[in-house]
């Protein structure tokens, strides 16, 4: 036992009982301890206090899991349009399709036109409503949908990639709800899941008063 | 009461003090060294759990510890306590670990061994027989931390529950470092003597 050199205070046990000496002081400390009877027996006494605390936060509080929530957004069907929208969007070559069909009925008709031409009578015809009610224009017959259906699909299959798009990001949960908030939002489940929440049954003798980590703070909390 | 150990179990020399049993050890007594273990073995890990600040390698130490006792059990002279005789040897065993890790550290070596190690998480190392003190020790603990003055709880809750260094508790609560210390060191003491009955009553 080093009597000539000065024992350790409280204050070193406790840093070093809880990691927090370093360096020059840490070694010092080590030095010391590793000589000096009464410091030891000191320090194991706090280190059996401390360990005490330690072990009833362990057993009676570490059990308590966090409770994990996680909310999923519940996918609602998809409306008529948005199905519509969507196979157009996933089948683009039925564009094409369009199109060509298009183009042929519009030189179909052209065609028809020339072959009456000079006779305004054969063009006062082109009104009769029993033909197809197709108004064409040469520029139109470049290639673009033509017919007032044909445009009217054509403007509703344009969106409709990014419709599709937008259906996928609602499949993923949380964030991508958020990012669409223009749509119905879709109604989160929130579920509440706990793991295994073992009491303290291997000590009956104990009294479960009910204490939580919360009445710890209860007055803590009101004392500040 | 004239055992000073701190394990309650079942003892098989209820009557004897630490000294004879070591005494009757030396001698060739069965047992006697086992009884010596038994009494001992909680604090004994406690002390390393506070050297070493993990459980797994506090478990290991305390054995060594005791392997260590065991065999200097023939030079043990009456003249010191048992209890402070197996601290130093429990003490130098930690500090032999604790170098042991400091060199693997810096060697950046047996990293993936110590990740093994670090999987062996420590499961109650108590015998069913201590699980009656154990239970008792707990309610004790909980009366006396819940019954603390707020000061010394409210420090107890932020280093023990909230994990926070002696630094952060004097910054969050804005007053000295030593005081932080000293209160932590308070609360301990007050729960020393809650707690000093636990062991001598439950036999
Ligand atoms: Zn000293």
């Amino acid at each position: 036992m080093k009597k000539f050199v000065k024992c350790e205070s409280p204050g070193q046990f406790l840093a070093y009982l809880y990691g927090e000496l370093n360096g020059a002081a840490l070694n010092a400390f080590e030095d010391h301890l590793s000589d000096c009877t009464t410091c030891i027996d000191e320090f194991a006494e706090i280190a059996d206090l401390r360990y005490s605390v330690y072990e009833w936060r362990k057993v009676e509080f570490d059990p308590l899991e966090t409770p994990v929530f996680s909310i999923e957004a519940i996918e609602t069907p998809p409306s008529w349009s948005e199905q519509f929208q969507a196979w157009f969007g996933q089948h683009t070559q039925w564009l094409s399709a369009a199109s060509a069909f298009g183009a042929v009925v519009i030189v179909l008709t052209i065609g028809i036109l020339f072959y009456s031409a000079g006779d305004t009578a054969d063009l006062a015809a082109v009104d009769d409503p029993s033909l197809p009610a197709v108004i064409v224009t040469p520029e139109r017959a470049s290639g673009t949908p033509v017919g007032g259906l044909i445009e009217d699909e054509a403007e509703e299959a344009k969106p409709s990639a990014s419709a599709f798009d937008e259906r996928r990001n609602l499949q993923q949960p949380k964030t991508s709800a958020r990012k669409t908030p223009s749509r119905q939002p879709a109604s989160p489940a929130v579920t509440v899941s706990f793991r295994s929440v073992p009491r303290l049954n291997e000590f009956e003798d104990i009294q479960d008063d009910g204490l939580r980590l919360a009445d710890m703070f209860d007055d803590i909390g009101s004392s500040e | 009461m004239v055992r000073s150990g701190g394990s309650s179990s079942k003892q098989m020399f209820p009557d004897l003090s630490d000294e004879k049993l070591v005494e009757m050890a030396v001698s060739g007594t069965p047992d006697a060294f086992g009884e010596i273990v038994k009494r001992w073995d909680r604090k004994i890990f406690a002390l390393c759990f506070g050297m070493l600040g993990r459980e797994d390698e506090a478990r290991d130490a305390a054995q060594e510890a005791f392997i260590a006792a065991y065999r200097a059990l023939p030079n043990f002279r009456g003249e010191a306590k048992v209890s402070s005789w197996l601290h130093r040897i429990a003490v130098n065993q930690c500090l032999t670990t604790r170098r042991r890790n400091r060199t693997r550290s810096e060697d950046h070596l047996d990293e993936e061994t110590n990740e093994e190690e670090r999987t062996f998480v420590a499961s109650d190392h108590y015998s069913p027989s201590h699980t009656a003190e154990r239970g008792e020790r707990m309610s004790v603990v909980r009366q006396a931390v819940t019954s603390l003055p707020v000061d010394l709880r409210q420090v107890v809750v932020m280093k023990e529950f909230e994990e926070m260094t002696f630094q952060e508790i004097s910054e969050t609560l804005e007053i000295p470092l030593s005081t932080v210390k000293s209160r932590l060191y308070t609360a301990l003491k007050q729960l020393k003597s809650k707690l000093e009955g636990v062991s001598v009553e439950v036999v």
